[in-house]
């Protein structure tokens, strides 16, 4: 009766050994992060920006630009452009227009990331007090 | 009989906790280690020749301290700084965005050469914008203020030696107070596993390789700044970048009137604003100018804007002055940039004559010192040392971190006006004369240490022979002291010319 439950206790223990080194290698190999869209949040003189960037990943993403001013008001704008750079390539590539969707909110639906690297995003807000721009630095992954 | 046994148990317990408290606790220096260094930065603005010192920053948030050093001739007057974070990051950490000033403060310069400093705070690591505004222009400087971090090895060997620390008190507390014999080889079987961890996290820990660095080989942004291991690697460890364009814009320039340059700087690739100048033999921009006579300007333009660069001079003679720029883009080396262009001055209210020719080697008077000038061997293609002796005693400072700058210029044609001449010359040189470090210093001694010298010497290989300019740059009293000379380099005695009969010379 007493080896029963023993063999019992060390089969216990053994399937708690065995799951909580499967947690542990899961927890490590888990492959975080690759996938969700990245806001990157960034200002000039004038205005906040929160860039999204649906997919950070090669090939073709949306991109919403939301601006508001130094108070967080929502601002509208005559155009927003985003134009995609590797700078360390030495590739620039077509600039595209992002289309208002909202206050304060604009959307390209599609910027083109043809190759993994370190990107650089710049935004040109074109407002009232002339053009403001920021760069949005994104590392895409292949 | 049991209380004479537990007494014994707790006593080899306190000695072995005591003999581990004494013997195995190393300070963690890591954690106090300086997280970065000071950032000279040289900067023409106006009229003023400032160097401005970013000290470096032991926590965040905390205290910035910003000295701003004057030479002679540098106005009184005062000085606004302004500081901006510009770092682009992933979260919302309730801190002012991105691109608003969060720091100002005014900055009182007296007429007596020397240093002067205020404070100012940063509230976050990462990139950051110091404006320094004199009221009619701004210098923006970049830097980045670095946070304290530790490889992920380096994590894992600390909770790995620090579980294990505790396992092993645990452990001690069992066997002492557990009536079982078995409870206390739990903790110890735990502390064998944490030791294992540690020992492994620490010999893995010299094999890490450094993740890109934030601000010298990629674009900072607060996140990468704060978490450099996090971001990923880029796929390559070229971090290179294209070459330059320098555009020279000149306000009407006439002589005698102060002449504003305008220096846009172009992607030789894509086109776009160059913004990611380092700080570079403590200055962004070193600007090289040269008047028809042979006058030599060192100058530092300011940052305006996003590849755009200023700075303004008195150009005191009619002619045609040359114009070269040496620059260092993130994650490259530096390059020379020379102007196709250069500057043209109308005449002007000036009625400056032009400088005479200067010596050659031996000794002169410039400012009131007695310069001797010497040379080793002075043939093409062989490494010269040119000695300068500056004065009597060792009261040098470092100007731009260096006890001595020489720049070659050369070889010059023969009747055309130095500005010209130098245009269109084969070679610009910028030769450094390496102030000594103490071993184990931290940081190179700047401008405000007046110990180096009299000697100064400089080596460099004359690739052509003819004739160069030379000038000889030293800091003394606060105040430039800027040497000409000129040097006929000889041709090698053994060349093998090609235009000898046969391609071989007899000698």
């Amino acid at each position: 009766m007493t080896s029963v439950a023993g063999g019992r206790r060390r089969t216990l223990w053994t399937a708690v050994c065995a799951a909580v080194l499967a947690g542990a290698a899961l927890w490590l190999f888990w492959p975080w992060g690759d996938t969700g869209p990245a806001v990157l949040s960034n200002g000039t003189a004038h205005y906040r920006i929160r860039l999204t960037v649906d997919a950070s990943r090669t090939g073709a993403s949306p991109v919403t630009v939301e601006v508001a001013d130094l108070q967080g008001r929502p601002v509208t704008l005559r155009k927003v452009t985003v134009e995609p750079v590797m700078t360390t390539m030495g590739h620039a590539y077509e600039p595209v227009d992002a289309v208002a969707a909202g206050p304060g909110r604009y959307r390209a639906e599609s910027l083109s990331l043809r190759m993994g690297g370190a990107w650089e995003l710049n935004v040109l807000l074109h407002g009232p007090t002339g053009v403001e721009q920021a760069a949005f630095p994104l590392l895409v992954t292949g | 009989m049991r209380t004479y046994r537990n007494g014994v148990r707790v006593f080899a317990v306190l000695m072995a906790v005591v003999a581990l408290l004494a013997f195995g606790s190393q300070p963690a220096l890591a954690d106090g280690a300086p997280m970065g260094q000071d950032v000279h930065v040289a900067q023409t603005l106006g009229t003023r020749e400032l160097s401005v010192v970013l000290r470096r920053v032991d926590e965040v948030p905390g205290p910035l301290r910003v000295d701003v050093l004057t030479h002679v001739g540098t106005a009184a007057g005062t000085l606004t700084l302004r500081l901006t974070p510009t770092g682009v990051s992933v979260g919302t950490d309730g801190l002012p965005p991105a691109g608003s000033v969060v720091g100002e403060g005014e900055l009182v310069l007296g007429a007596v050469p020397g240093s002067y400093g205020i404070t100012l705070r940063v509230d976050r690591p990462g990139p950051w914008e110091l404006a320094v505004d004199d009221g009619q222009r701004i210098g923006r400087i970049p830097f980045v203020v670095p946070a304290p971090v530790r490889s992920p090895p380096d994590v894992v060997a600390y909770a790995g030696f620090s579980a294990a620390g505790g396992l092993l008190l645990l452990a001690l507390g069992l066997a002492v107070w557990s009536r079982r014999w078995w409870p206390p080889l739990v903790p110890a079987c735990g502390m064998i596993a944490a030791l294992a961890v540690g020992v492994t996290g620490a010999s893995l820990s010299p094999l890490t390789p450094l993740p890109p660095q934030p601000g010298l080989q990629i674009d900072a942004t607060a996140d990468n700044v704060a978490a450099p291991y996090a971001g990923g690697r880029p796929p390559t460890t070229d971090y290179s970048r294209p070459p330059v364009n320098m555009l020279v814009r000149a306000s009407k320039a006439s002589a005698g009137r102060p002449v504003d340059l305008d220096l846009l700087l172009s992607d030789g690739s894509t086109g776009r604003p160059v913004d990611d100048l380092l700080v570079r033999d403590n200055a962004l921009i070193h600007l090289l100018v040269v008047s028809p006579s042979g006058r030599l300007w060192h100058l530092h333009p300011v940052r305006y804007g996003p590849g755009h660069y200023q700075v303004s001079l008195v150009a005191a003679e009619p002619g045609h002055y040359a114009i070269s720029a040496e620059l260092a883009r993130r994650g490259g080396g530096v390059q020379l940039i020379r102007s196709a262009t250069g500057l043209d001055v109308g005449e002007g209210l000036s009625t400056v004559t032009a400088l005479p020719v200067p010596g050659g080697l031996g000794a002169r008077n410039v400012d009131g010192i007695r310069v001797d000038l010497t040379a080793s061997t002075l043939s093409a293609g062989t490494a010269s040392t040119i000695t300068a002796k500056v004065g009597e005693t060792a009261d040098l400072q470092p100007w731009l971190g260096m006890v001595g700058h020489l720049i070659v210029v050369g070889p010059l044609s023969g009747s055309a006006p130095v500005g010209t001449a130098a245009e269109s010359a084969p070679i610009w040189g910028h030769v450094h004369a390496m102030a000594a470090t103490p071993r184990g210093a931290v940081s190179r001694p700047d401008e405000t240490v007046a110990a180096f010298g009299p000697v100064v010497r400089f080596t460099h290989t004359f690739l052509e022979p003819g004739r160069y300019r030379l000038w000889l740059q030293v800091e003394r009293n606060y105040s430039l002291v800027t040497v000409p000379a000129v040097l006929d380099i000889t041709a090698p005695r053994d060349s093998t010319a090609p235009e000898t009969e046969g391609g071989r010379s007899s000698s």
